[in-house]
Formats: structure tokens, sequence, C-alpha cells
């Protein structure tokens, strides 16, 4: 009988149980947790050959061979992979070591394998018994990363090159690849500021590169530079393996392209020998992560009733609380409230209707359980001619705002065929499809958004209408003009709208080995992308201030891109007697991008039943637009890497780059970049310290360029179509609408790179530190000009930027044997500083949403924000009177400080109040892997970064026209309570410029998440090899798990405003799910 | 070996020599560039057609009653709650910052720009002269009535004839005197006047006129206090013999009559979803009115105080028209919202009217006739009595005697009156107080009835320069005093 441990977490007792048991329990929780039937008829499946196992008598036995396995310090290994090679027949070690195992007479090969250990083959000739002792596997330094245009061994890096771990992220249920990347890579910043399936987190690899040009780092799949969304459809599965490139040396060789990092991807491709077939599944639910706190109708009441009376006490003289509605005035219907006169349940003055008012949670009303299911089916294989590996893909996320939803089919398929001894050839296809279902999540009320109208209406305006149609907050509104929220359960069933994406990436290339050492590559790339939009907002749907029937509306949007890469490369490679090594290439690149939209729009469509435009009535509002655009680069490039012994390391590299996107007289561009490696364990003196297994100090300098500009055209003049009319006919008009500017170039940056390596006790321990120092200048920007000149921004390359930095990352395996414990940690420390800015130095102040929110200004980190500094509330008149305040501030209104100590409160004390970036990010990942059973903890996190919550000026407004934060309770009320200090008073037309941008709205943004949990189980060969698989493993995982943070909005890493000028402004959004699943992987 | 070495040869040169300088010459497809354009007699017309569609930039006259109208004793902010944008105007509490206030200068210099390229660029091309010419004229009309607005908005101001070339030249315009804008614009409407045509084939109409300039030349020397050449150019206007009163105010303003006898210079607006919709008639409906007022509801913008409310004599015929107390909404209720009537039209979209902004208008120029008359020297039952009755007559109203007006004060104020409700909501009001030297006085004497937050003083008489600009430019560009 074979017996099985249980490794308990908590008291650390190993727990003995039956395996039929064991089979009992994982069955009964699989059921209990039971999500789709699906699963549950493979893990069935599954256990039914389980069964079966023991039932029949096993066949073929021709010998029976036995033996210990051993770690190197000669302690039993237990839960060892024993495997005969070239068949599904295999065991287990048990829990001292041993194993037992029939395998067909003569020689076999067994494969000895378990996690942290080098596997190991032994061949079996007449023993019996076979002894095997295995090896601390310490190849994170033996392998091979990816680097621009070719690879290298890891140990003769000399750049600050990060590898993703794989095993860590192979679980995380996440539609989008880039999520589980979050706190796993020490410098690397994933954002994920929008909860929408499928959407897009920001990646910033050693904070802010560039002011207005791109931030986002390069994606290279497979030699390829491709965009970013084909990276965001890739399946988790279908990496194998992924590195990030950070310092100058390492991307200089993609020259303009690679100065904001580069993230290698290398998919999986057919190994010859025994075709392998796998098959993931995992499904699970969503729910969001957090609720609001929001007032409820009750305290609504008297939050509204305060606030009115506020206002009329504050601008009608002799107003009399206790006066009616009839008595206010009519040029300010706001100082009127609820009193029952149109319905009488509304009525805020009745203590009785008060507490009978009807009360409707709206973020119930939009958040829903939702479910996730994942497929993916792959097979791979081949001979030493040709090799292939086709996987196919099926994602269904559902979004937890009610309707949204993801649909998602890929298919990848690589081939590799050597067609002549010199000669190999490859071809790779990734076609992708997806349906998005979308909702308006983010955006402002009046224009129907789910999340914003959710949070604003008043909590006892109802859904629906006495005849059961939508009503909104407007049926309640014009006696007191309160604003016509619109009705967050229509804004999602009432619009309609279906994105569709197709994508299709298809490349190819060829190596010919034209002598020994010279290897001559051609490969090219073809990008398809096709959107294509249908959006239909019924006739049913309330709008801002319009009850329905409302006028519906169609839109059809379509677009296509079509991109192309073309690169050659020579690459020399030699070894003289393994001293001098050598390697050289040289090559060219060049692409083209083109992109072409149309959209067409109608209204008034006589039914909500056909939606298309065909619909729409004649003769009404059509619009139809179209337009092109397109972009080219040309490269050439040389990179040269020669080490000594493996000891003294040294790479240089150059790459020119042109752009269409610059006029020709600064369209080239030319970034160097070199390093030096010294692996000083491989030196004598060091052979001593036993300790130190690994040791590598390496340094690098570089410079690197930026054209990643949101305008294809920068550099010249347009005109832009400005139209009239002369007696009521249309006539065509033109007008400038940009400055030229042919002296725009690259920006540059220059960056210094100076990191360690240490492995210590066999690479028990290994340490990898960074600093850098990237300092960024011409910068490529739109900048503010004197609007006299006609524009209000003009595109120039002004100003030098900063960004140093310290880069942790550290992995330990704690516990080798036995209970496998292993910690990966990583902590980044980013610092951000505008050195230069401009002719005259000026700062530049940029807007988003309300006016102007951050300021970047020499000596201050980019896009701080800006404002008024609040000091507290104006406690009562006294407080008033002794200190300088707005023209209309009473007691009760927010108390500003007079920054420049003028006695006047104005724009002129408006000063830096904040900053989104944080002090440094982190992530800790902890991976026990027990008899087959592996448990995974990730934690991440960022600590310092500040948020401006712009959306408190809709939830927090005090106005007591639309709902609430509960931080209004603790409102000021009167000069005996005077509330939090902080949360003005009530007041339905705002005194004291009370919501101005100031740190009232400036939000701790540090957040602790638990951001993953995973417990799988790695069925036992010897169950499973009868059932003709390789492997089972079934996995239970939470993601986003729970977030520790004081920020009052759904997501602390918001930005809604996403660009370094005016980064951390939350305006409402998508929130982030957490999500549950269960998964199986199985593998033929 | 010899093979292979050629071999390689070859590839490297193919290697290095696929790219060429033609490959990166890409110009935009779906722009037009400053490069292939100014070349034609064609592209002119559009460059001008593109003039005249910047005076509907929001900044100059879009949001024109938030200055004329929403500062003055006529009418009160949205109830926008926690935006104070609009209440600082209301109330003269308004902050440097203050996005209408940006939005004016901004737009203003945006088409002071469009004006300068044309004249800038126009003089070589080979075209029509008498075009070229009319073209010219109609350029410096429309930069004359952009920096008028300005000037009186701001005082002194940038004054700019040319293109500016390079964005660093903007930082060397500081603000040039008010004299000088003014003499500028005087020039500009003087040279247009002589050049421009007194009226247009039917395709045309809506261009500037000889009688436009004139009319805005007499109201800058008017502005001025040059009375006497104010009345020698209004009366030039007159004298035209192409303008009249339409015998019925609500006429004036329908939509199906557009371009009437009346008009002398409108921002022209056309609905029907080509985006050249005038919004006003949906944002000055009261709120939460949904179709009941107008369709597409309304954003209660620029709502009438009691106090011009109660302005109206008995028995003004132009009170039911320009304004209203109340409506009733779809449930039936009656909603006491007061509201302007004056811009009506049944839209097919939310702000997409096809109601012209008047700029000018020949009641205009008649009362401003009168009062240029009457600054002159009074004169008991003179002309200028008699042009202000052809207002009041039209009105439903008695005409006034020399009895009721006994002096050049009383007529001042009679006419201060009479353009109140003549030209009610169409931007003038505040600019008429200042003009006439009476804001200070007759908006403290109402300061509690219309919320001011202080006193008003000669610094209110000019807004305040877009903090933004100071800024950008702080050497050459100086706040007015009081801000």
């Amino acid at each position: 009988m074979i017996y099985f441990h249980i490794f308990s977490m908590i008291n650390y007792k190993p727990l003995i149980m039956k395996k039929r048991v064991l089979d009992r329990w994982v069955h009964i929780q699989l059921i209990r947790l039971g999500m789709i039937p699906w699963t549950l008829c493979v893990v069935l499946y599954g256990l039914t050959f389980t069964g079966n196992l023991y039932a029949r008598e096993l066949s073929n036995i021709d010998k029976n061979i036995s033996g210990k396995v051993t770690d190197e310090k000669g302690e039993a290994l237990p839960g060892v992979s024993v495997v005969v090679k070239g068949s599904q027949r295999g065991t287990s070690t048990n829990v001292d070591g041993t194993y037992q195992l029939s395998i067909p007479d003569g020689s076999s090969v067994l494969i000895f394998s378990f996690v942290g250990y080098v596997p190991q083959e032994k061949t079996v000739a007449n023993e019996t018994a076979l002894d095997v002792t295995l090896q601390t596997d310490t190849k994170s330094l033996q392998e091979v990363v990816v680097v621009g245009y070719g690879t290298q061994k890891r140990a003769n890096v000399t750049a600050a090159i990060s590898s993703v771990p794989m095993n860590e992220i192979k679980d995380m249920p996440v539609s989008n690849v880039a999520t589980a990347l979050q706190g796993k890579i020490p410098g690397v910043v994933i954002q994920q500021n929008n909860g929408t399936p499928g959407s897009t987190p920001a990646i910033k690899v050693r904070g802010f590169g560039s002011i207005s040009a791109g931030n986002s780092p390069l994606i290279v799949i497979d030699g390829n530079i491709v965009n970013a969304n084909i990276f965001s459809n890739l399946n988790t599965n279908d990496i194998e393996s992924m590195d990030v490139l950070k310092d100058a040396s390492s991307t200089a060789i993609y020259g303009s392209k690679g100065s904001n990092g580069v993230i290698l991807i290398t998919t999986k491709k057919g190994k010859s020998g025994k075709p392998s077939v796998n098959l993931d599944v995992f499904t699970g639910f969503q729910q969001v992560s957090k609720k609001i706190d929001l007032i409820n109708s009750q305290q609504f009441a008297e939050f509204g009733k305060d606030a009115s009376n506020n206002a009329y006490l504050d601008n009608i003289k002799g107003a009399n609380i206790a006066d009616p509605n009839s008595v206010r005035p009519t040029d300010y219907l706001r100082y009127r409230y609820p009193r029952g006169e149109v319905f009488d349940w509304f009525n805020f003055d009745d203590p009785a209707r008060v507490a009978a008012l009807p009360y409707t949670d709206y973020q119930n009303e939009i958040f829903r359980t939702a479910k996730m299911n994942n497929y993916q089916l792959s097979a791979s294989g081949g001979s030493d001619k040709a090799r292939y590996s086709i996987s196919g893909g099926y994602l269904q996320q559902d979004g937890i705002i009610r309707r949204s939803a993801l649909d998602r089919y890929t298919l990848r398929a690589n081939v590799e065929v050597n067609v002549l001894p010199k000669l190999k050839i490859g071809i790779g296809l990734n076609p992708s499809y997806k349906i998005q279902q979308e909702v308006k999540d983010a955006g402002h009320w009046a224009d129907n958004a789910v999340v914003n109208s959710a949070l604003s209406v008043m909590p006892m305006i109802p859904i629906y209408a006495a005849d059961g149609s939508y009503t909104s907050q407007t049926a309640f509104a014009a006696p007191y003009n309160y604003p016509g929220i619109t009705n967050p359960v229509a804004n999602i069933t009432e619009y309609n709208s279906q994105l569709l994406t197709t994508n299709l990436l298809a490349n190819t290339f060829a190596e010919l080995n034209l002598l020994k050492d010279l290897t001559y590559r051609i490969s090219g790339n073809v990008n398809f992308s096709g959107n294509r939009r249908n959006a239909y907002r019924t006739s049913k749907m309330p709008l801002n201030q319009i009850l329905p029937p409302s006028v519906s509306t169609g839109t059809a949007y379509s677009d296509q891109g079509l991109s192309w890469l073309f690169n050659q490369t020579l690459n020399y490679s030699k070894s003289f007697k393994e001293i001098h090594n050598f390697d050289v290439l040289v090559g060219m690149e060049s692409t083209k991008f083109q992109f072409q939209d149309s959209q067409g729009t109608g209204s008034s469509y006589p039914n909500d039943v056909v939606e298309t435009l065909n619909g729409s009535a004649s003769g009404t509002t059509t619009t139809s637009v179209s337009s092109k655009v397109e972009n080219a680069s040309a490269s050439y490039f040389a990179r040269a890497n020669y080490n000594y012994k493996g000891k003294y390391l040294i790479n240089v590299s150059v790459r020119r780059d042109g752009s269409s996107i610059f006029g020709a007289d600064n369209r080239w561009g030319t970034f160097p970049a070199g390093s030096l490696g010294w692996r000083i364990s491989e030196e004598s003196f060091m052979k001593r310290l036993a300790a130190v297994s690994e040791a590598k100090l390496r340094v690098s300098y570089g410079l690197s360029g930026n054209n990643a500009f949101n305008n294809n055209y920068p550099y010249v003049a347009t005109l832009r179509s400005d139209n009239y009319s002369f007696n009521n006919s249309l006539v065509n008009g033109l007008a400038p609408s940009s400055l030229a500017n042919s002296q725009l170039g690259w920006e540059r940056s220059q960056q210094l790179d100076a990191g360690i390596d240490l492995g210590l006790f066999s690479n028990r321990i290994l340490l990898i530190v960074d600093y850098y120092q990237r300092t960024t200048k011409d910068l490529l920007l739109s900048v503010n000009v004197p609007t006299v000149t006609g524009f209000s921004t003009a595109v120039k390359n002004i100003g030098r930027m900063e960004n140093k930095g310290w880069e942790f990352g550290l992995n330990t395996r704690n516990l080798t044997k036995g209970v496998i414990w292993n910690t990966s940690l990583n902590l980044s420390f980013n610092r951000n500083k505008v050195v230069a800015l401009g002719p005259t130095g000026d700062p530049i102040r940029s807007a988003s949403g309300v006016g102007e929110t951050n300021i970047t200004q020499i000596g201050s980190p980019i896009g701080s924000f800006y404002g008024y500094k609040q000091l507290g509330i104006f406690k009562d008149q006294a407080d008033l009177d002794s200190y300088p305040h707005d023209p209309t501030s009473r007691p009760g209104d927010v108390k500003y400080e007079d920054i420049n100590g003028d006695k006047i409160i104005n724009a002129n004390d408006r000063t830096i109040i904040g900053n989104n970036q944080p002090d440094f990010i982190y992530g800790i990942t902890n991976t026990f892997n027990y008899m087959g059973f592996d448990l995974n903890i990730a934690i991440q996190g960022t600590q310092g970064g500040e948020i401006l919550n712009l959306s408190r000026r809709f939830f927090e407004n005090l106005e007591g026209n639309a709902n609430q934060l509960s931080t209004v309770l603790t409102r000021w009320r009167s000069a005996s309570d005077p509330g939090d200090g902080v949360t003005p008073r009530a007041n339905a037309r705002t005194t004291g410029n009370n919501n101005a941008i100031s740190t009232r709205w400036v939000e701790d943004g540090s957040y602790l998440r638990i951001q993953n949990v995973s417990l799988g189980y790695q069925l036992p060969s010897s169950l499973i090899s009868k059932a003709k698989l390789q492997q089972v493993r079934i996995y239970a995982s939470a993601q986003n798990l729970f977030t520790f943070t004081r920020y009052l909005n759904f997501n602390p890493e918001v930005s809604n405003y996403e660009g370094p000028l005016t980064g951390g402004v939350d305006y409402g959004v998508y929130p982030l799910a957490k999500t549950f699943t269960l998964g199986i992987n199985i593998g033929l | 070996m010899k093979i292979l070495k050629s071999y390689i040869v070859v590839l490297i040169t193919a290697l290095l020599s696929s790219c060429s300088e033609e490959f990166l010459d890409l110009k935009p497809i779906s722009t037009a560039t400053s490069d292939n354009f100014y070349q034609t007699a064609d592209d002119f017309k559009n460059a001008v057609n593109g003039g005249y569609a910047g005076l509907q930039a929001a900044g100059l006259t879009g949001n024109s009653y938030i200055f004329g109208e929403i500062a003055s004793d006529n009418t009160v902010a949205v109830a926008s709650g926690s935006v104070t944008d609009q209440d600082e105007f209301d109330r003269f509490y308004i902050k440097t910052t203050n996005p209408f206030i940006s939005g004016r200068w901004n737009d203003a210099y945006s088409v002071i720009a469009r004006y300068n390229t044309i004249l800038d660029k126009i003089g070589p091309v080979t075209m029509d002269e008498t075009l070229k010419n009319r073209y010219m004229a109609e350029t410096k009309f429309l930069r004359a009535i952009v920096y008028f607005t300005l000037v009186q908005t701001f005082g002194d101001v940038p004054l700019i004839l040319k293109p500016v070339a390079t964005p660093d030249e903007g930082y060397s315009f500081g603000r040039s005197p008010k004299a000088d804008v003014y003499a500028q614009i005087e020039k500009d409407l003087t040279e247009a006047e002589s050049v421009l045509p007194v009226s247009y084939p039917a395709a045309d109409i809506g261009r500037a006129t000889k009688g436009a300039a004139k009319a805005y030349l007499g109201k800058v020397y008017l502005t001025q206090k040059k009375y006497a050449p104010a009345v020698a150019k209004l009366k030039e206007v007159i004298d035209l013999g192409i303008y009249a009163l339409l015998p019925s105010y609500a006429d004036v303003f329908r939509v199906a009559n557009k371009n009437n006898k009346e008009s002398v210079f409108d921002v022209q607006y056309k609905s029907g979803g080509a985006g050249e919709g005038n919004a006003w008639p949906n944002s000055f409906a009261p709120q939460n009115s949904g179709n009941a007022v107008i369709a597409f509801g309304g954003d209660g913008n620029n709502q009438p105080t009691t106090d011009i409310i109660n302005a109206y004599e008995p028995g003004d015929l132009r009170k039911d028209i320009s304004v209203a107390s109340s409506y009733t909404n779809a449930a039936g209720q009656v909603i006491p919202d007061r509201f302007i009537k004056k811009y009506y039209d049944v839209p097919v979209a939310k702000n997409d009217n096809g109601n012209n902004i008047p700029l000018i208008r020949y009641a205009d120029v008649l009362l401003m006739y009168a009062e240029a008359l009457n600054e002159v020297s009074f004169q008991p039952a003179g002309d200028a009595f008699t042009y202000l009755n052809l207002i009041r007559t039209r009105a439903g109203l008695a005409k006034k005697t020399a009895a009721e007006i006994p002096t050049q004060q009383a007529f001042r104020l009679a006419m201060e009156q009479e353009r109140r409700v003549e030209l009610a909501f169409e931007g003038y009001r505040w600019f008429d107080l200042v003009r006439t030297d009476r804001a200070i006085t007759v908006l403290n004497s109402k300061k509690d009835q219309i919320r001011l937050v202080a006193d008003l003083t000669a610094n209110n008489l000019v807004f305040p320069i877009p903090q933004s600009q100071i800024d950008i430019n702080k050497d050459k560009i100086k706040q007015n005093p009081g801000y």
C-alpha cells in the first residue's frame, strides 16, 4: 500500500492518509466547489482510471526494480517521479525515498525527476536495485536568456535582463498574461488600471522614460517586433520564456524602439521526440474586489435637506429654515428640497416618510458574480528534420459589471523544417478572434456611464416606473433642479456594444549556415488587425434629463491595421579553444504600418428591432468619416560580444534608425551602447570562498531613442476642416491646426547600469542587484505655447529628465527536501526628476477632466499633482476672520493654505500636492512543494504613491443632489459640531472654492495585495500512467484575493488619464475583480 | 570558396542597401498640410470660409452670454453646484483660472491666426483681383470684430497682425495698449468698409457687407466715446436703405426667417447633423424639462433674473417672446423655472439648432444712433427720439416724449432701459453698462439681489487675463489689477 503525506501548513505536522481517502477527499471537494460539469467529467474520468488501476492486473510485468532516491547529502527524497523512458509506466518515491516499479525486460532507461533538482536518466541493465542521488538544480545560471536578435547564456550576460519565473505565473487565471507579471520582475511596474475583461495593463520599465512619447516597452515575440495587443492575446501556456531587457546595453540593439525596455517572449516550439499533447482547463468565478461605502436613503434625506437649507440661508436675506418651498425663490430651485409636493412618499421633512424611503443598493444592481472559463489544447513534437507545435485556446470571461463579457479564440502554430543540412526554415501563424460585449463603464453619468451613475444616483430613486419602463432621477428632479442622473441598470441593458477584433500574425524565417560559424537569417512578419464595433442605444434608455422613449442611436465603426517587418542578420560565432569567444552580429530591419478607419452613425430608429445603421430613419443624422495614416522605419545594427574564458565579458552594439515620423532634416538617429562583465567567481582566488557559487559584476552604458509619438506626422503643419454655412447652405472651410517643426528629432536617453549577480551556497541564494541612472533628453513633447501663436501646444524636443533607481531580486531555496520551499522577492525603487524644461524652464501644467491637475516642473517628479493645500475647515466665524479665504467662504468651508503669504487665496497659492509615483514596489512569491502538492502564494504591492481621487468631486461634492461617500456623515454641521475637520458643510450652492483641486482629493495609493494563492496537486504517475497520461495536475487558485489599502475608491492602481503628465488621476473606472478558479492540466 | 565569398558579398550588399529615403518620406494622407495649401483662389475660398467658422468658437460667441449676460443683472449662472465657473461671473469673484476666461482668449487668438495667415499668404496668389480684395476685406472685418471682443473683455491685449512662425516667437508678444488695438480695429474696418459689397447673391448671404463694417465701426466709435464719427457712420448704415425693422419682434428670431432685413451681421448656423448647429436653444431651456420645452431637453444656462423680468414695461410684446417663468412638464407638473424663449428651434439632435447668433442687428444700429445723437447734443423730440420710438412702437409700447425724457441724462437712462429689453440675452448688457460707465452704479445698487460677493470697483470692468498665459510668459503678460 502506498501512503501519501499531505503537508499541513498550519501545524506543520505531516498528516498521513490512505490514498483512497485522499482520492475521495479530492473528489468531494471538487464536487463541492463544483464548477461546470465539464471539469467534473474530466476529473471523474481520471479518477475512474485510478480505480481501474487497482482492479486490473498489471500486464507485461517482466521485471521488478526498486531503489532509493537521495539528495547530495544522502537524505531521502520522497515524491520523486520515476518513469520508464518512452512509456507511460512510472511511480514516485514514498516517504523514505524508496520506490518499486515493474519494467519491461532488457535494458530500460528510468527518468528520475523532482522539482528543484536536475532530472537524471539511468539505464537499467541487470540490476534489480537502483539507487540514485539527485543534484540540486542550479540551472538559473546555466539557462539561456533571449536577447535582441539572438540568445546568450545567462552566465555571459552583462546587461540588466530579468527572466520571468514562468512557473510562478502558470496558474494565474488571467485573461492577459501581462497581469500575471505584476510584482514578479524588479523594475517593472504593471498597473491594472482597469478591470474590463481582456483589458491591457500599463507596463513601465524603470519609471517614466518619456513625457509624451510612448512609455510602453517594446514587445518582441519569437524575434518579431509586434504591437502590444498580440501580447495581450497570448496564452500563458503558449509561452516558453519571457525576458525583460532593462538597460541600455541590452536594448540599444533595438535603437529607438527600445528606450522603454523590451519584453522578449519565446513561444513554445516542438521538440524532436515523442509528441506531447496537453489539455489545460480552468473554470471559476469573479466578484468585485471592493464596494464603495455610500450613504443610505435616510442619511441622504437629512443631508439633502441640510444642503438646500444652507444654500438658501447663504443667499437669501431674511431666509428662515422653516420657509416652505413655495416661499423660496424660483431663480434657484436648489433652495428647495422634496417635501411631498409631487410624490407623497418623497418628503424629507416627515420622519415617517423618511423612515419609509425606498432604498436600492445600485452597486448590487450593476455588479455580479461572473464566470470565467479557459480551455487550451496543445500538441507538439517532431523529428530531427521537422518540429511542430500547435495550440488552440478558448477563453470565456464574463465581466463583473453585468453584461460585459469577453470571448477569445486563439490559435498558434509553429513549424520548423531542416530542408537542407545547412538550411532551416520556419513559419508561425497566430490568428485570434475576440468578441467583447462592452459596457460604458468609465465616464460621466450624463453620458450614460455605468459606474459613475450607480454611485451618483440617489438611493431612493427607483429603477423602474410604475408601468415597468425605466425611470431615472430625472422623473423626480425638476421641482428641485436635481441633476438628471441616468439609470445605472438601463445604462447596462439598453446599450448594446460589441467589439469584434480579428488579428492575424504570420511570421516566417530562413536560417542558412554559410560557413561553420557564420549564419545568415532572414525573417519577416505581417500582422493584420481589424476591429469592428457595432453599438446601439435603444429608445428605452433614459438620458440625462430625458425620460424614455428617447432617440435611439447607432454607430458602426471599423478599422484595419496592417504592419509588416522585415529583417536580415548575419551572425558569426567563434570560440578559440574555449578561451577567446566571439559573437558578432550585423543586420538591417525595416517596418511599415498602415491604419485606416471609418465610422458611421445613425439615429431615430423607427423601432428597436434592427440595430444596424440601415435600420435608422432615413434623412436623420447620419455621419460617416474615414481616415488613413501610415509610418515607416528603417534600421541598421551591429553587435559584438567577446569573452575571455567566460570570465571577462564585453559587449558593444550600435543601431542607426530612420523614421518617417520626423522631417527630412532629423530623420536618422544613432544609438550606441556597451557593457562589461567580470565573473569573479571564475577567478582562482574566489574558489576558496566555498560559499560563493556565482559572482558577477556588470556595468553598462548606452544610448537609446524614442519616437513613439501619438502623431504620425508631428513635423508637418496640418490643416483641419472647419465648415460654415451661408444662407443655410453648407460650405467647406479649412483652418490651420498645428504648427510645423521641421527640426523635430529623436528623443534620446542615456542609461548607466551597474549590477551584481551573486549566488551563494550552491546557488540556493541568488541575489541580483542593479543600480541605474537614466537620463532622457530632447524630450519629444507637445508643450504649451503662448496661445497668441494661434495654438495652445506645439511639438518640440525640449528638456531633460532623470530616473534613478535600485532593483533587488532575491531567490532562495529555503527547504530543498521533504517540503520544498522557494521564495522569490523583488523590490524596486525609482526616483524620477525633471532636470530641464524648455528654453525658459517654465513648468508644464496639464489638465485632466477638470482643468489643471498636474504640473511638471524642474526638480520635481513628472506630473506631480498641483493644487491647493487644505489646512482644515473654518470652524466658526472667528476662524474665518483670522485667516485669508475665498471671498465666498463661510464657516464650514475649506480652509486653504496661503502658500505665498500675500493674505489672499488665489491661483498663486497652488503648489505641488502629491505624486503618483510610488517610493517602492515589491513582490514576494512563496512556492511550496510536497509529495505532488504545490502551493503558491504571491503578494505584491506599492508604497508611497498618491492618487488624485477626482471621483470624489462627484461623490463628496456635498451639494445634496447626488449620492455621496459615507465620509459626508462626518461633515461640518455647526461650530459646535465641526465633524472630522476635513469634510466641509453641505451646501447646494458650493462656496469657499471647496471643490478646487486640493489635498482634500489626494489620497494614499499604497497597497498590499494578496495577488495569487494557488494550491495544486500532481497526481502520481503510478496512478495515471495506466490511463496513458503523462501527467495530471489539479489546482485551485484565487487571484486578487484581498487588497490592503486606505484608498477610498475601487482601485488604487487606477489612472484615467494614462500618460505621465497626468498619471494617477481617478475619474471613475471599471473596478478590479477577485477571481476564484479550479483547473486541471492533463498531459497525454 | 571563391563562389561562396562572392555569395557573401552579394548578401551583405543586399543587407545594407534595402532601404531608401523615399521609403521614409511619408506625408499625411487624410489631412491637408500648409505645404500644399494657400495656393489657389479655391484654397482661399476655403480658408476664408474657415475664417467665418472661427466666429462659432465657443469662447467668442457660443459662451458670449457668460460675459455679456450672466456678469450683468440680466441672468444667473446655471445651477451647476460644485462647479462655480459661471457663478464666478454672476457674483464677481472670477478666478484667473476660470475656463471661460481662457476659452475666450485662446479661441480669439486661434482665429486671429487664421486671419493673419490668409492676409499673409494671399498677396502673391494669382487670382481675380476683385475677389482677392474682397477676401482680404472680409478677413480684416473678421479680425477687427475678434479684436473688438478681446479689447472689451480684457483691456490691453497682444496685437498680432502676422502669422507667428515659431512657438518661440510667441513669447515676444506683450499686451499692447487698448488705444493701439482700437486704432487697428478702426483701420481694418475702414479698409473693409471701402471694399465690401453692400449685398451678396443668395449663395453668399451671411458674408460681411459694407453695412456690417459701417455698423461695427459705429459701435467701435461709440465704445470709445467718439460720438460724432459714430453718428456719421451709423447714419451711413441707415442711409444704405437696405435694412429695416421687421414688423413683428418674434419674426426677427425665427429660424425660418434667418438673414432678414433686420440682420446686419450674424454668425450663421445650420441644423441637420452637419456639426453646424447652434446650441443656444437647448442650452437655455430649463434643466430636467425633458422634451416639454424643447426636444432633447435643456441645460438651464443663462436663466433670467427677477430683475429683468420686472424690467419689461406692462404691455411690452417682447417679454413673452423673450422669457418664460414656468413650464408644464410631461408629468403635468407646473415647474416654476425661468428661461429664455427667444431662441427656439425643433432640433433633430441636441444642440443642433438652426438659429443664427446676431452680432449686430438693425435695431441695435438704430438704438446706437439714437444714443450717439443724444451724446453729441440732447434735442427734445429730436431724431434720437424718433429712432428710440421706432423700437418702442414695434414692441407695442407708447412713444416716449420730451416731457417724459426732459434731459440728456434722462435720455441716457431711457436708452439703457430700451437696449436692455430690446437686445436682452443677445450678449450686450454687461458691455453696454461698461461703455456707458454705468456698470458699477447699476450693479452695486442691486448688490444683494444679484448676490455680488462685494461692491464692484473699476478693476471689475475688465476680466482677468488667463492664468495659464501669465504662467507661460510671466515677463510679457501681466495680470489686470485686482485679480
